[in-house]
């Protein structure tokens, strides 16, 4: 709820106006109370002057005493002073002996006062009346004159005294009274009409102001009010503007306003361009990176007699990192690992151009050197960026058991057998640079059992928080961990060493792995039939590992195939197949690939603790097939169910 | 598989002899349904090198048989590598197995 500045101030004006005129008021009173008394004492001494003196000329001229002769004759002078200058008493009296006692000498009143009575003329009568202390100073002759004033109900009674004396000697106090009644209230009424006026005059000052504030302050207020919520609901708009009227500092609020808003305007409007833009950038860098992927080829492959774990993990959007691999013929394997200087656009054209050159000329029959060279010689011919690139290019010959490979400067590989061992040979120069580079190559000796294990250098520079290099070391020591644990891939398993070192740290490289092993394989297409199992059990009791392996293989083998057969393909007339793969390296691996419904069978096994064996039928099949092996991995991919299991040959 | 049935004065023995898998598991589950009384059902093991699930599913089915008849169950003389079946599955607690 909002209260008008206009209405605020009125009321804190009426407010301030209405205390300041209480306080005027009861000053006024006092005031002039003080003033009407003052006149009235002044006036009353002028009265008994007038009063005495006549008693004086009368006591004088005629040599008279006050007696009662005398009395008689002041008695009509009095009355008419009284009546004359509207004197309720003049009087004369001696105070007695006895304290409290008085007797008058006489009384003169005033016709028109209300307790007149033209018979009672006081003469030697003896009344109360106590003296006060000044009437007693002016009696004892030590003070010339005394009043004293007392306040009644309705107003002042003041009675004025002087000493007078007779031709004979003797004293007598005269004296004249005079009431005012009713003059607090007449006080009042003027006062009250006063007040009444200025109170009027107040609201209507207060009015005034009450308008003019609302036509300058608050209309102006409400409007920018108003204007401003407008642009707030929509702030695009440039044209929501503000009058500029008059020079006030509603004017300077205008004004400013209006240059802010349309700077906010401006500014929204360049967020919203940018941010389009910025989205526009993103999607092409989504799609470049899609694309960049698109080249690489799938994470997971065997091929004829060797399989293949590879994986890269840009650092930003797009990488400049590579990895390949190509059957070249029955026989022979081609692997690639690359790094290309920096990173982003520029680095994955590069990359994308090295990839499709050395598969062009891989397919030429050339040497892992002759590739090199060539690609080394295309792409220095033109390359005005000065970008360059690191690579080992190999070719795995199955039939030899051979590994050869070229080195241009990039990090040595690892053969993983037993122990990690780097792969020793010439490092040769980087791609990119010097036309006319020969390089050379080296040959090893690669067993089944065997792991070659290629890297770029962003799994040994990956840093985390600390600004600590992943290093050498630590990839040594995961290898040889992995080695002996003997679990999933040596690429997952580093990748998971290397992401648990960096934790939130930001990757500032690419991170590329590819390693293979030589592997025996074989693939089978059955009819997803139980029958057809025994196809698949016989090749598997053929395999050159322990009888106690091959019963653990065949009964996960088993358990899945029938799975397969019971619940992948629910309708009767379309049996599908079942596609295995068996590879056998210093593992075997067993892939089970159909394309029924797509159902992940490492999901929800059954637990056999809250198994029932007098009601339930089934349901352990999984249960048991996973424990037979090392790693089960499932994924659907291509409408297709893909199951690999792995077990491990010690 | 082969199985050989005996029947000592109601105590019913099936020798079964190979791999008691998928294809082999219907013959002991028909073999178990004919058992019409028993006062003990036993099933020998000694000369089963291999168990898969369909097996064992027939082995629960030969125990609900007996407990069905009122006849005492037994699975006996289990080697090494079935018996980790067994206990792999929990069914080594439920059912009375016993090793060679």
């Amino acid at each position: 709820m909002t209260h008008s500045i206009a209405k605020k101030v009125t009321a804190r004006i009426s407010v301030i106006l209405i205390i300041a005129l209480s306080v005027l008021f009861t000053a006024s009173y006092f005031l002039v109370r003080d003033i009407i008394s003052k006149n009235l004492k002044e006036q009353n001494e002028a009265m008994v002057t007038i009063y005495s003196d006549l008693v004086t000329e009368e006591a004088f001229s005629k040599d008279a005493a006050f007696d009662e002769n005398f009395a008689e004759n002041i008695l009509a002078r009095g009355d008419y002073i009284c009546q004359m200058f509207k004197i309720d008493f003049a009087y004369l009296f001696v105070p007695l002996e006895e304290p409290g006692k008085i007797q008058y000498v006489c009384v003169s009143q005033n016709k028109k006062f209300d307790a007149y009575n033209p018979n009672d003329k006081f003469i030697n009568k003896i009344e109360n009346y106590t003296l006060t202390e000044d009437e007693i100073a002016v009696w004892n002759g030590e003070k010339d004159i005394s009043t004293s004033i007392t306040q009644s109900k309705s107003g002042y009674e003041v009675s004025t005294m002087v000493r007078v004396q007779d031709p004979l000697g003797n004293y007598c106090m005269a004296g004249v009274d005079q009431s005012y009644n009713g003059m607090n209230r007449e006080i009042g009424v003027l006062l009250a009409i006063i007040s009444l006026t200025i109170l009027l005059v107040i609201g209507l000052v207060n009015l005034c102001v009450y308008l003019i504030m609302r036509r300058s302050v608050s209309a102006p207020a409400q409007k920018v009010c108003r204007v401003m919520n407008e642009f707030l609901t929509d702030g695009e708009r440039s044209d929501v503007k503000l009058e500029v009227e008059g020079d006030d500092e509603f004017a300077m609020i205008s004004s400013a306003f209006n240059s802010m808003s349309a700077d906010i305007s401006d500014y929204l409007a360049n967020i919203s361009r940018l941010t389009h833009e910025q989205e526009q950038q993103d999607a092409q860098l989504d799609i470049s990176a899609r694309i960049q992927r698109g080249f690489l080829k799938d994470t997971y492959f065997e091929a004829n007699r060797c399989v293949i774990h590879a994986d890269m993990i840009p650092a930003k959007h797009i990488a400049g990192d590579l990895y390949d691999y190509l059957q070249i013929d029955n026989s022979r394997f081609l692997t690639v690992i690359a790094d290309v200087s920096g990173k982003g656009v520029a680095a994955s054209i590069f990359m994308a151009v090295t990839l499709m050159l050395i598969r062009e000329f891989a397919k030429m029959n050339l040497s892992p050197a002759e590739i090199l060279s060539k690609v080394n010689d295309t792409l220095s011919e033109n390359n005005p960026s000065l970008l360059f690139l690191t690579a080992i290019v190999g070719i795995y010959d199955s039939d030899k058991k051979t590994y050869t490979y070229a080195n241009a400067g990039h990090n040595l590989p690892y053969i993983l057998s037993s122990k990690v061992t780097p792969l020793a040979g010439e490092q040769n120069v980087l791609l990119g640079l010097f036309p006319g580079e020969v390089f050379t190559e080296n040959t090893v000796k690669l067993e089944t059992g065997d792991t070659l294990f290629l890297y770029t250098d962003g799994v040994n520079e990956a840093v985390n928080a600390d600004k600590q290099f992943f290093g050498t070391g630590r990839l040594e020591a995961a290898l040889q961990e992995f080695i002996t644990a003997k679990k999933e891939n040596p690429v997952d398993f580093v990748n998971r060493k290397v992401a648990d070192f960096v934790g939130d740290a930001e990757r500032h490289d690419d991170i590329t792995m590819l390693c293979f092993s030589p592997a025996e394989t074989e693939h089978l297409v059955l009819e997803a039939e139980e029958p057809a199992f025994e196809t698949l059990k016989n090749k598997i009791l053929s395999l050159p590992i322990p009888r106690k392996e091959q019963l653990n293989l065949c009964l996960a083998a088993e358990e899945i195939f029938m799975n397969i057969c019971a619940y992948s393909y629910p309708e009767q007339s379309r049996k599908g197949q079942v596609r295995v793969l068996i590879a056998l390296s210093n593992r075997v691996t067993l892939r089970f690939t159909d394309t029924g419904i797509p159902f992940n069978p490492t999901r929800d096994p059954i637990n056999p603790d809250e198994y029932d064996v007098d009601t339930q039928i089934g349901g352990l099949g999984r249960f048991i097939a996973f424990n037979q092996v090392d790693d089960a991995k499932y994924e659907y991919k291509n409408g297709k169910n893909i199951l690999t299991l792995t077990k491990y040959i010690i | 598989m082969t199985i050989t049935k005996s029947n000592e004065n109601g105590k019913i023995t099936l020798s079964l002899d190979g791999w008691l898998d998928t294809a082999a598991a219907p013959a002991l589950g028909a073999e178990v349904e004919a058992i019409e009384a028993a006062d003990e059902i036993i099933l020998d093991f000694d000369k089963v090198e291999y168990m898969s699930s369909s097996g064992l599913r027939q082995v629960v089915a030969a125990h609900r048989k007996a407990k069905e008849l009122g006849a005492e169950f037994t699975v006996c003389r289990v080697h090494n590598e079935i018996m980790s079946i067994f206990a792999l599955t929990g069914l080594d607690k439920k059912l009375n197995v016993t090793e060679a």
